[in-house]
This record gives structure tokens, C-alpha cells and sequence, in this order.
């Protein structure tokens, strides 16, 4: 955390572009057809897809840096997709409203870990798990079973600030990474962050505000999972109550792909990101090769041990 | 006739040489001390008898056979018993699974022979007498215990070394009475013991020769009869050290910088009044459990008292919080500095800055401000290490401890209190951790130093405060201390019985 | 239309036939327990108001709506467990994984419970009777539709979700009828696990990797559950036929981005299996053990009258 960026987010970065060459070389186009995997409007695909599971990232490698574990993510962002459509399309409600309705759910939510964990006491784990089940389930008794269709009242010209629509998510992604990047890196804030990560019984007895600082890691990453269903809602055009199933663990092991430590102290917010970069290039890329599509499971898993122990490796020459 | 020999022993971590070639010998049956500052290489030597690190070079014989040790699992079949300094148990475990971790008894398919194991460590407990139930948690036991734990643990496996690394640390005297009495014992019975301790007395009390190791490198091997301990300690630092300075006389100044009235946590202690004067250093002596780290806690607002008041520099303190002592100008230097007192993920300068930004208040980090003031607190405290940029661990205990010192020196605090400074620190970083101390109160800062280091108590305090089973017993000026007087008050029943 | 048609006509000759039935038994409450694969699918909600409809319309018979949440095998064993244990009158039941169930299905019979299954089968199991799509009949129609829109040539791609049997009949369906076309080449079978958002990615990914793909083939909902999943589709190229009648999908079909649309008889799902329950309860068992519901195939000919028929059976007629 010493610069901008650190020597794992160049690793990280370093596997990335590997990744690209290796699709790039393998999705070659035979005689002078369009390259089906580096283009422009393929790269805007991926990042379009990664960005819902990148924005909530963010926040899950700002948890695990302060060595807790947020599993409610997923549960959160089908709570917010949910919220949003049941204000938006069933009660008429105008956009904006329907919108900051969401991400005070979204805060709400992570407020109540944040309670769990800080007053109660409980291991994140346990606090998070309950929450996960909490949230999945309210956004189930709101839909009873149906969807939102959102898509039917943002007509297909809908064009927020003047962007093509498909441009929010990884505009709200990329500007959400830089920002806590720095502050992660270049505020008191962040800095505490680390020190609670590193050692919370030390950073007790430094005078760090400990209690009030988890608060906000976890309140945050409840915002920044509504931040995603709500890009979800509007990007995908459904509030669903099954949407982002199991993407916790996706997002979780996208923040450790990223370099972060699961024992906390250790990790960064771009990397983060990247990682979920890492994982949008696959499930980009495995479609575009015939029959890979059975495999992509067995390829993420395999990718996830394989880049970590590739990252142990790096560090430990690096000593 | 040779026991345990290491013959030119070196081993390099990256660019550090911490054993370059070291050769002695320890005879069979004998109490064999090693001794030498932090970072003289006792702890790597230790390692690599305990099979944890191999040497890069050179070997080690025992009984004029060479012995290469692959894991601590070989070194503990080879009969390589290892006592640590650090409580290595298992809290949740029982006293016979704790005894008997990692090389159960167990019966064909894996059944664990439960009731041989028991027995066994009845018996074992039985030739400590240490009176404990085999079943009792390791957690629920008292300190000392839990070490002389270890030595059972040794001793189940038919040890024929027994490596002690500063294993009274945590002990009362009394404690460590009875772990020299054990160990005494053992020695009759043909066990060769290599005892590790900054504890000099214990030394000499309890072995027949000292090996000293510094910077690396073997400084000579002596024999307790006929070598005193400052040859010892100038062999150690390699320099003759400064005597003790001698009591400045300081008169108590008009507004004392902190007190504390009535103040009661139950059950750690009750009804504790006390006050420390700007610049004044008063010392808090009692035994282990007495209630001293509590008491500094609670000041620190790391716990609530449960009645009592606390004031600094004249005004009361509310909402209490470590946050808000910090704030008022309150330090705490705590006694365990891996737990309590640094960050090992974080370097120097986020170590150093960390409570300093923290009671400012500051939002963003300034880098060139930051590193400038932390070239100068690593230069005025002498911080031995490469620069701001270093991690915590790649300095000796005696640099961390300065470093957990200057951080809170860095938010120019009104009180600091010290709990057990010098505790694990070789001799040279304590003279140097002295000095800082005399140099602070000097500038007017209130100190509070709990230390179970009576010498250390009586040569750096002003007045001495004597704790015993959570109450204060009494008060000496420092000038008319004496150990005895001292002893006399922290193991004397309580003068009221309520 | 004809299926819609002959559907209406063979529920309405049922119901009429079975009201001096229920009448004769009324002194007792018939609980029927109505176990779907999961909460969270948007076309059972049709399967629930048949039910309740057949439920008002035979007088004494109560249901019990449950289902876990989301797709979860062992949570639907848990409530069909808890129905035995409930020893409620009857049980119809769409069977997540059939061969998982076949045990408990059987015990419920031995218990004295009869069973029959719909939507999904447990054809392993003694379940009494099945109502529902021919699954492997209803892909060969998906393959036949597919071929006549194609003229019998071009690529197509497949989307299906690895896991349900249901699924994977109708694939095998598909690929049965298609090879009456050789002009047709399957260029992938996509497998998008359950997820919605997945299949938009795929869809948009597949369609830049074969630009000249003729037809995307989905034996789910999931292209249709939103507009947006389609969006990146050049209609005059690529065609789009999918299962699920869902009102998206019916928009979408308006909008010329889909096709054809295979639809199941969501309320049938409900109304027959409560009937056949009420009639094994008064002694009369089902003809035959399978009974072939039939699709819906809507375009955009008989969309209007598809969606006024849909209407009326949704307001419980």
C-alpha cells in the first residue's frame, strides 16, 4: 500500500494481459474475418458483464483486507435488482427515487452485519451467512416468484448522461475502483483499514477507532452490492430474486485472485477489480471456443488455485 | 567425553548472516546456557536444533556421530525436547491431548488409547508436581503451567536434550523456583539441558557453563565458577556498559499529570488511587496477576472501570475509549509488542504514524511530511533498520520495542505508560529504552512503568508503587527502595482485610 | 391455436364431468399438497392458479402450495417428506431430479398417498399418473419448427442449462428432428447453469463469434425472461425460438425479435393433476399413466388469440 500501485497489482495486471494474448492468439480468425475476440466492442462486452461482479469487489476486497468476509453480496445485489423493479415498475415510482430506495437497502443490509459483527460480536462469517439468508429471502417475498421487467419502461433509447446505456456499468465500476483505490492507499481511513487487517488487537491499542472503522468496511460493501443490483437491474432490465446466485464466492475469490490475503491485512482494491476482469475474459472467451462451454466451471476453479500459487510464487522470489 | 557438538554452523537469510560459523560444544548430563543480545543468533541456532531450519553449512554431532535433523518431528524422535519461550499449546485441548499432540497413543485402526495416555501424564504431572487435573483445558491454566506444560510434553517423549528458550519469561519466582527444581531433577537423571535466558542470576544459578553468542558469531564459552556476570555482559554487548545513572532528585510538581481515584474493575482490582506528576516516573511493582496490565488498560480505556475517576492534567476523563485517552494525551507501551503493539503487514512509517495521524485526526496521508518525521524518530531513538520503508519483522525485539515506544512518543503524549518495556529485550536496547524514558521525563512526561523486573523498577523510578491481588499495598521513593523492602510489600498479606 | 384450442376443450369437458363427483364427497375437505420445482420461477405462479381454480371448482379440496425457494433438490425432498408425514390426501409434484425422488414418491404410495407427477417426471417411481409435456416430443417440435423457418438450412446454436432431465430430453428431441435437415448444423450447445444474466453474455458472445448464425434454439425461458438478452440480435439474419410463453416473451414476438414460442400448459400444470388426484381419491383412476399435455407453439399469426385465451384462464376462468 506504500504507492498507487503495488508490485501484486502489477502481477495481477501481468496475468491479464497473458490471459488476452493467449485468447488473442488462440481465437485467431483464419484469412481476413473480424477477430471474434480482440475488438473493441468484445472488450466493451466483458467489461459490461464483469462490472457487476467488479463494483461489488470493491467493497468485498475492502473486507477482506480488514480481515473479515462479507457472503451477502450476491443475496444483495438480487435484493437491489428486486427493490428497484418493484418500485420502478410495479408502484410507478420515477427512476431516481426507485434507485436510492435500493442502495439504502443495500445499506441498510450491510449496516445490520456491521451490527452483528461490531455489537454482537459475531465472526463475520456467521453474521454475513445470516444476512445472506435474510436479504435472499426478503427479495423473494417481494417478488413471490415473479420478475421485474424492467427493460419495458427504459425504452431501448434510454440513455443516462448522454451514454449508451451499456457504458454505466463499466464507467460506475472503473471510477468506483480508482476512487477507493485511493482511498485505500492515500487516506487515514484506508491506512486503518490495513492496521485493523494486519492486527485488530494492535490497532486497539494504537487509538484506532476500530469498532466504528468495521462499521463502515461493512456498511460499504452492503452499498457497494446495491450499487451492483441496481446496474444489474437497469443494464440486464430484470429485479429477479434468484439473480447472482453463489456470486459471493465469485467475488471473493476474484478480490484473492487480486492479491488479497483471506487472513486479512493484505490486498488492493484494483486488484480486485482486475480479477474480476480475469474471470469476465474467461467466461468471455471459453463460449467462443467450440464445446468449451462444459469445461468453464472446472477451467475457473482451476484458474483461481493455479493464479494464486502463481502469486505465492512471485512473492516469495520477490523476498 | 562430547555431547552435543556444533561444529562451524552458519546459515544466511537472504543478505543477513545470522550464524557465521559457530563452534561449541555441550557436554552430556551438563546445564549448558546460551546467551547473547537479540540478533545474536541464538534464536536460529535453536531452530535449527529443533529441525525447523536447516544450515547452509557446517554440522552438528552428538555423541561423535553427526545428527541431521530434517523436521521438528525427527528432532523430537532423536530425543530433542523443546521448551519456548512463546506458549506454543493448544488452548481448547486438554492437559493429557496437549501433552500428547501430534504422537497420540492409538490402538489398531486409530482409536486413541485414552486411558494409557491419562495415566501417563498423571504420572508425568505427578514427577513435576504440578497439581492439575489431566483434563483441564490448557487455557484455563495459569501461565507457568502452561510452560512447565511443555517440559511434560518433553518429557513424555524420553528427551535426552531438553532446550529451554527463556521459559521463565512469564514466571513468578516462586514459579520459576519450582521449574529450576524440575530441572535440577532431570539433570540427575542424565538429561543434558541448554538453557537460553536474558536472566543472568538464573544463569548462573542453574548452569555450569555459558556460551555466549554475538552478532552471529561464538564470543566464548565460560564456566560459571569462575567468571563473573559483567565479563558476561561485556561479552554479550561488546563493550563495557554506562552504570546505572543515579536519581535525579526531582520534588513532585505542582499539577500532576494524571490521577486516578477509587478506581475498581472486579475482578482484576479495587479501589485504586494513584497520581503521577509531570516529569515524575513512577514505578507499579507487583507480582503476575497482581492487576497491573489491567489497571494500565483500564486507563487506557481499553476496558470500563466499573466506579473510580480518572484525571488528566486536572480535567476529568469521559467517554472513555483508547481512542479518547490517546486524544487527551494518555500512551500505552504494552507489553506483548507482537500482539498489541505493530502491525506486521504494514512498514515502519505506517507502524510509526499509525496512533500519532490517528489522534490528529488527519483524513489523508502525506507522504514527504510522514517520512521526514519518521527518518527523524528512527535517528532519535536509534530504531536500528533500513529505512522507513522496512517491515516490522526484519528488525531485532529490542528495535520493535523502540518502535512501538517512538510511536507514541510521535503524538507527544502528557502520561506514557509502560507495561513491562524491557520485557524480552537484550541488554543494550534496555539501557537505551532507559534512557529514552529519563530522557522524556525530563521534558516533563508524566511515566507509569509496570515492570516485574525489580532492578529495572528500582534504578529508573522516582516512586515506586507496590501492587498485590488487585490493591495498592504501598509506596516507596525510589531513593529508599531497596529489593528487599519492595518484596517485602508485593508478597505481605494485605494490610485490611475488606 | 389448435393445441390451445383442444386444450381448453378437453379441461372444460373434465371439470364438467366431475362436479356430481366432488359433490358426493363433500363432507370431507381433500388437502392436496402442490409441489412445484421452485418458488422463484415465474411460470409456476400460472401452475398455482390452475390449481386454486380447480380447487374452487370441485368444492372441497384445499391446496398446499410449497416449494423451496430456489432450485434445491434436497430442499424439495424435505417438503415432500414433511407432506407424508403431513399424511395429507394427495400429492402432485414437479420433480426437480426424478430419480432423486423416486423413493420418497414411493413411500408416499406405500403410505397410502397418492401421487402423480407433473411438468417433470419421476418415471422410475410407482407415482400413480404424469401430466405434462412430452419432453422429447416437445424438442422434436422445437427441431420441426426450426427447420421450416430456416428453409432447411444454416447454422443454429443451442442453449440449455447442464443438470435437468427435462432439459436435457428436449435437447435430444431437438437433435432428433434436426437430422431430418442435414442443411442444419448445430455449431455449439451453449450451457448457461440456470442464470439469466449468463445467457444474455452468451448470447451476445456466441452471436459475435458465428456472425452468420442462422437461429439461436433455447429449451428454457431464459433468452426471454428480459428484451435486453436479444438486443445485439439482427432479426433479419438470426431467428430466435424459444420454450417459455412468459409476457416478455410475448413482447418480444410483437417486436419480431423472436419467432416462435413453445409454451406449456402452465395452468393445465395446476388444474389437471388436482383433478386427477380428486378422481383417484373418488375411485376413478387415469386412463393411461402418461398424459401428454401438448405445446402451445405461438407466432406471430396467433399471438392475439394466444394472449386473450391466456387472460381469461389467468383470472382463474
Amino acid at each position: 500500500m506504500k504507492r498507487f500501485w503495488h508490485v501484486r497489482e502489477l502481477s495481477t495486471v501481468a496475468i491479464l494481459v497473458l490471459e488476452i494474448l493467449f485468447f488473442g492468439w488462440y481465437l485467431w480468425p483464419d484469412g481476413n474475418r473480424a477477430h471474434p475476440f480482440l475488438n473493441a466492442e468484445n472488450a466493451l462486452l466483458i467489461l459490461k458483464y464483469s462490472s457487476i461482479y467488479g463494483i461489488a469487489a470493491v467493497g468485498a476486497a475492502v473486507v477482506i483486507i480488514s480481515g473479515g468476509i462479507d457472503l451477502a453480496p450476491g443475496s444483495i445485489i438480487a435484493l437491489a435488482s428486486v427493490v428497484c423493479g418493484v418500485l420502478f415498475v410495479d408502484l410507478g415510482w420515477g427512476l431516481g427515487p426507485s434507485l436510492l430506495a435500493a442502495l439504502l437497502v443495500g445499506v441498510a443490509s450491510g449496516t445490520l452485519s456491521a451490527i452483528l459483527i461490531v455489537a454482537v460480536k459475531l465472526p463475520p462469517f456467521i453474521a454475513t451467512l445470516g444476512v445472506m439468508g435474510m436479504t435472499r429471502g426478503l427479495a423473494f417475498i417481494i417478488t413471490e416468484g415473479r420478475y421485474f421487467d424492467l427493460s419495458s419502461k427504459l425504452s431501448g433509447g434510454w440513455r443516462p448522461l448522454g451514454l449508451p446505456a451499456d457504458w454505466v456499468a463499466p464507467l460506475v465500476m472503473i471510477g468506483l475502483a480508482i476512487v477507493f483505490q485511493i482511498l485505500m492507499t492515500r487516506f487515514q481511513w484506508g491506512r486503518q483499514i490495513f492496521a485493523i487487517g494486519g492486527n485488530e488487537t494492535a490497532a486497539l491499542f494504537s487509538g484506532v477507532a476500530v469498532g466504528r472503522i468495521k462499521t463502515s468496511v461493512y456498511l460499504l460493501s452492503g452499498l457497494l452490492a446495491a450499487v451492483a443490483g441496481v446496474v444489474l437491474a437497469l443494464v440486464q432490465g430484470q429485479g429477479k430474486a434468484d439473480l447472482a446466485t453463489g456470486y459471493e464466492l465469485d467475488i471473493i475469490a476474484s478480490a484473492v485472485v487480486g492479491g488479497a490475503s483471506l487472513s486479512g491485512g493484505r490486498g488492493s482494491v484494483m486488484g480486485a477489480v482486475l480479477g474480476t476482469l480475469i474471470f469476465g475474459v474467461l467466461r468471455n472467451a471459453l463460449p467462443q471456443i467450440p464445446g468449451a462451454t462444459f469445461y468453464d466451471r472446472l477451467i475457473v476453479g482451476l484458474a483461481v488455485i493455479v493464479i494464486v500459487v502463481m502469486d505465492q510464487l512471485l512473492l516469495k522470489r520477490g523476498e | 567425553m562430547p555431547g552435543l557438538e556444533f561444529q562451524d554452523v552458519r546459515k544466511s537469510f537472504g543478505a543477513v548472516r545470522a550464524l557465521t560459523g559457530v563452534t561449541f560444544s555441550v557436554r552430556e548430563a551438563e546445564a549448558h546456557a546460551l546467551v547473547g543480545e537479540n540478533g545474536a543468533g541464538k534464536s536460529t541456532l535453536l531452530k535449527i536444533l529443533a529441525g525447523i531450519v536447516h544450515p547452509d553449512g557446517g554440522e552438528l554431532r552428538w555423541r561423535d556421530a553427526p545428527l541431521s535433523l530434517s523436521s521438528p518431528r525427527d528432532a523430537l524422535e532423536r530425543g530433542i525436547g523443546m521448551v519456548y519461550q512463546e506458549m506454543l499449546s493448544f488452548p481448547n485441548l486438554s492437559v493429557t491431548a496437549n501433552i500428547f499432540a501430534g504422537r497420540e497413543l492409538t490402538a489398531a485402526g486409530g482409536r486413541l488409547r485414552d486411558a494409557e495416555m491419562e495415566a501417563r501424564t498423571v504420572a508425568l504431572l505427578d514427577e513435576l508436581h504440578l497439581r492439575i487435573s489431566p483434563r483441564a483445558t490448557a487455557e484455563s491454566l495459569p501461565a507457568a503451567y502452561r510452560q512447565l506444560l511443555q517440559v511434560a510434553r518433553a518429557l513424555a517423549f524420553e528427551c535426552r536434550i531438553l532446550v529451554l528458550d527463556e521459559p521463565t519469561t512469564a514466571l513468578t519466582d516462586a514459579e520459576a523456583d519450582h521449574l529450576f527444581a524440575v530441572l535440577a531433577k532431570l539433570k540427575a537423571r542424565g538429561v543434558t539441558l541448554l538453557y537460553v535466558s536474558h536472566r543472568l542470576p538464573e544463569v548462573f544459578r542453574l548452569c555450569e557453563r555459558i556460551t555466549v553468542l554475538r552478532d552471529g558469531a561464538h564470543a566464548g564459552t565460560f564456566d560459571t565458577s569462575d567468571v563473573t556476570q559483567e565479563r558476561i555482559v561485556r561479552a554479550m554487548v561488546g563493550r563495557d556498559l554506562p552504570p546505572r545513572a543515579a536519581h535525579a532528585a526531582r520534588g513532585a510538581s505542582a499539577a500532576p499529570a494524571l490521577t486516578a481515584r477509587g478506581l475498581t474493575r472486579r475482578p482484576y482490582f479495587r479501589d485504586v488511587s494513584l497520581e503521577v506528576g509531570a516529569g515524575e516516573i513512577v514505578g507499579l511493582f507487583g507480582l503476575v496477576g497482581s492487576g497491573r496490565s489491567e489497571l494500565l488498560e483500564t486507563i487506557f480505556g481499553l476496558h470500563k472501570a466499573q466506579s473510580g475517576t480518572i484525571d488528566v492534567a486536572g480535567t476529568r476523563l469521559r467517554a472513555h475509549s483508547p481512542r479518547q485517552a490517546a486524544r487527551r494525551g494518555i500512551a500505552l507501551v504494552p507489553e506483548e509488542r507482537h500482539r498489541q503493539g505493530l502491525f506486521f503487514n504494514l512498514t515502519l512509517r505506517h507502524n510509526l504514524m499509525m496512533p500519532a495521524r490517528t489522534v490528529a485526526g488527519d483524513i489523508l496521508i502525506r507522504d514527504a511530511e510522514e517520512r521526514k518525521q519518521c527518518e527523524q524518530l528512527m535517528s532519535e531513538w536509534r530504531v536500528k533498520a533500513p529505512g522507513p520503508g522496512a517491515l516490522p519483522d526484519s528488525l531485532s525485539g529490542g528495535n520493535q520495542q523502540k518502535v512501538v515506544l517512538a510511536k507514541w512518543l510521535a503524538t507527544s503524549p502528557r502520561i506514557l505508560m509502560l507495561d513491562e518495556p524491557t520485557k524480552g529485550v537484550d541488554v543494550g536496547a534496555k539501557f537505551e529504552i532507559h534512557e529514552i524514558i529519563r530522557r522524556q521525563a525530563a521534558k516533563g512526561l508524566g511515566c507509569l512503568v509496570v515492570s516485574s523486573d525489580l532492578p529495572e523498577i528500582l534504578a529508573l523510578c522516582d516512586r515506586i508503587l507496590v501492587m498485590r491481588e488487585g490493591r495498592i499495598q504501598g509506596e516507596l521513593s525510589g531513593a529508599a527502595a531497596g529489593e528487599e523492602s519492595v518484596m517485602h510489600l508485593a508478597t505481605s498479606p494485605l494490610r485490611d482485610a475488606s | 391455436m389448435a393445441w390451445v384450442m383442444a386444450g381448453i376443450a378437453v379441461a372444460s369437458a373434465c371439470s364438467k364431468e366431475e362436479k356430481p363427483a366432488s359433490g358426493s364427497s363433500a363432507a370431507q375437505t381433500l388437502r392436496f399438497a402442490v409441489i412445484p420445482k421452485a418458488l422463484d420461477i415465474p411460470v409456476f405462479n400460472y401452475a398455482k392458479i390452475g390449481a386454486e381454480r380447480a380447487a374452487k371448482e370441485l368444492g372441497n379440496v384445499q391446496i398446499e402450495w410449497r416449494a423451496p425457494e430456489t432450485a434445491d433438490q434436497l430442499r424439495q425432498k424435505e417438503i415432500l417428506e414433511s407432506f407424508i408425514t403431513q399424511r395429507v390426501d394427495g400429492i402432485a409434484i414437479s420433480a426437480l431430479n426424478g430419480d432423486f425422488l423416486t423413493d420418497t414418491i414411493n413411500r408416499a404410495i406405500d403410505a397410502g398417498i397418492p401421487v402423480v407427477t407433473w411438468d417433470s417426471d419421476a418415471p422410475k417411481s410407482k407415482r400413480i399418473a404424469f401430466y405434462g409435456v412430452d419432453d422429447f416430443a416437445s424438442g422434436r417440435i422445437m427441431g420441426e419448427q426450426a427447420i421450416k423457418l430456416l428453409g432447411g438450412k444454416g447454422k443454429v446454436a443451442v442453449i440449455t442449462s447442464v443438470g435437468a432431465t427435462n432439459l436435457q430430453r428436449r435437447l435430444e428431441g431437438l437433435r432428433d428432428a434436426l437430422k431430418a435437415a442435414p442443411g442444419i448444423e448445430v455449431v455449439e450447445a451453449y450451457d448457461i447453469k440456470e442464470d439469466a444474466v449468463r445467457c444474455a453474455e452468451i448470447i451476445a458472445t456466441g452471436s459475435r463469434r458465428y456472425p452468420d448464425l442462422g437461429a439461436w434454439l433455447s429449451v428454457g425461458g431464459w433468452p426471454v425472461f428480459t428484451r435486453n438478452a436479444l438486443s445485439g440480435i439482427d432479426s433479419s439474419k438470426t431467428k430466435v425460438i424459444s420454450f417459455d410463453t412468459v409476457e416478455s416473451a410475448i413482447d418480444l414476438l410483437r417486436e419480431g425479435k423472436v419467432q416462435v414460442l413453445l409454451g406449456q400448459k402452465y395452468f393445465g400444470w395446476g388444474s389437471e393433476p388436482v383433478k386427477l388426484l380428486h378422481g383417484i381419491k373418488n375411485g376413478r383412476q387415469p386412463a393411461a399413466p402418461i398424459i401428454d399435455s401438448g405445446v402451445d407453439i405461438v407466432t406471430l399469426e396467433n399471438v392475439d388469440a394466444y394472449v386473450a385465451e391466456f387472460k381469461r384462464l389467468e383470472q382463474g376462468k
